[in-house]
């Protein structure tokens, strides 16, 4: 039973554009129909002027612009910034959850059918939700980002609880990265010349074969490492590891899933992804009869200064090949 | 957590908090190296902390009480002011009291040592702070260097990664940069 995967683009991959202040909102927005894609997620942190609590002006001006350019809005990415205050380290799970409620009060202002959070917000907090996400009717998903993965402790508690309570309305939005099978270029690069010639050959022989962090970290102790160099490793290493990638977990989750993340960073020739299998997983997709959106999202911009338009075109004409569209 | 636990903490993981939003050196033209302060590399997301807008010095009814420096942090979305956990200005050399900064955005002003009660208050990351530093007869005509140390807490990003990870702190994303500026006569 084949759906029909849609694609789109999150305005996340226009970040460079955005800061450096070359494409106003309204030119994204723009631009992303001028991709060619019918659907727009916006971010709402980088993207909604006010957010978590924009005005009525701001909802009424985004509203304008996503109806001009003919497109849909499907997803408002939020963020669970459970670290925000000073006096405490964490939020409490009833702020959180208050977040959490709030981004599906904006969302549903803004015509967004789906939320999504992060896995800060918890599993606690996400039961709590779920019935105010069925009132809304917006779905609350929480995006599996890269080093979470499918066969993670804290994924599969996410999954417990979908399963439990069987609601369309919470679920994932699994990021393509989860399922890189190679180590991603960019960061290869940025820790060769970060780190000495030595720690580099061990941490990247390391990722090859997907050696845990912990164990990597303990080898280069071993090998007398600054703590800068280990800590320049640490948060690189989930995009440096390498292992086949798990379409049967992708199958698992993909009942619960109502958007995805189509990650990118770097293209090979034909606009396929470096390190992520881009095309094995839209067909995994395709088959199980998803007809939700993909939302692609370019994010070699958080490395290096690139036109992310040209970059866009030549994923998204391949992601279409891909799905045979 | 206070500065001195979390430095602690960080040791235990050998100095982990560090963002992976680090900057790599690119192929564009080369930070400004300031002979004493350290070299800052190229923002990772190009967007230089220190603006050349809106230096110079004010005037309060005529006399000249100071001078402003705009500021913006290099990210992809907004910060909450809660999160600035470092801050210091130097102007040539010399750390500027902090009480005689003012920083303000949106529409307000705030004590340096007020910043980390503003959870409420978003940097959109379109938006230049400013600084505006009480300083009678403001800064002499010519080139001064700005240091800034501005490191500001990643609210949704935690080491270690899990959420349930008890102890855990956020990673730091550090703005900090140098720049000359020049005031014109």
């Amino acid at each position: 039973m084949a759906g029909k995967v849609k694609l789109g683009i999150t305005l996340y991959s226009l970040t460079r554009e955005f800061i450096h202040y070359k494409l106003s909102l309204e030119d994204c927005i723009r631009t992303v129909a001028e991709l060619g894609v019918d659907g727009v997620e916006i971010v709402g942190a980088q993207s909604v002027r006010g957010y978590p609590w924009p005005t009525d002006e701001t909802i009424r001006s985004i509203r304008a612009m996503i109806d001009k350019y003919k497109l849909r809005l499907i997803c408002y990415s939020g963020n669970a910034d459970r670290g925000m205050r000073s006096d405490k380290l964490d939020l409490s799970a009833d702020e959180l959850f208050e977040y959490v409620v709030n981004d599906i009060r904006f969302a549903k202002k803004l015509g967004a059918p789906v939320v999504r959070q992060q896995h800060n917000m918890t599993p606690r907090v996400m039961e709590r939700v779920a019935p105010w996400a069925e009132k809304y009717k917006v779905k609350v998903t929480i995006e599996m980002h890269n080093p979470m993965s499918p066969t993670d402790p804290e994924s599969m508690e996410f999954l417990r609880i979908f399963e439990k309570l069987k609601s369309p309305y919470i679920g994932f939005t699994p990021d393509f990265g989860s399922w890189a099978e190679k180590a991603n270029p960019l960061h290869v690069a940025a820790l060769k010349q970060i780190v000495r010639k030595e720690v580099f050959d061990y941490v990247i022989n390391a990722g090859e074969k997907n050696t845990p962090v912990e164990a990597v970290v303990q080898g280069l102790t071993k090998m007398g490492a600054t703590p800068a160099e280990i800590a320049t490793v640490r948060s690189r290493y989930y995009f440096l590891a390498c292992r086949p990638a798990d379409l049967d977990g992708l199958k698992r989750i993909l009942p619960y899933s109502a958007h995805f993340h189509g990650k990118f960073h770097v293209l090979n020739d034909d606009g396929s992804d470096v390190a992520i299998p881009t095309g094995k997983l839209l067909s995994v997709l395709r088959d199980s009869g998803y007809d939700g959106y993909v939302s692609l999202e370019y994010e070699g911009h958080a490395s290096v200064d690139t036109d992310a338009v040209p970059i866009l075109k030549r994923h998204l004409a391949y992601c279409r090949k891909a799905l045979g569209t | 957590m206070n500065e001195m636990n979390r430095k602690e903490f960080l040791e235990t993981l050998a100095g982990v908090a560090v963002s992976a939003a680090l900057a790599i050196p690119s192929s564009g033209a080369p930070a400004e190296s300031p002979q004493t302060a350290p070299t800052p590399p190229v923002p990772n997301l190009g967007v230089e902390p220190i603006c050349e807008d809106g230096f110079g010095n004010y005037s309060v009814n005529g006399q000249v009480m100071g001078y402003t420096i705009r500021i913006r942090h290099n990210r992809y979305r907004s910060a909450i002011l809660s999160c600035v956990e470092e801050f210091q200005l130097k102007v040539d050399g010399q750390a500027v009291d902090p009480l005689d900064i003012a920083f303000c955005l949106n529409n307000k002003q705030f004590m340096i040592s007020q910043l980390k009660d503003q959870y409420t208050e978003y940097w959109n990351i379109l938006d230049k702070a400013e600084l505006r530093v009480q300083k009678p007869g403001g800064l002499a005509t010519g080139e001064h260097r700005i240091d800034l140390t501005l490191r500001i807490r990643i609210p949704y990003i935690t080491s270690p990664w899990t959420y349930g990870a008890k102890p855990h702190v956020y990673n730091l994303h550090d703005n900090s940069w140098s720049r000359k500026l020049t005031i014109r006569g």
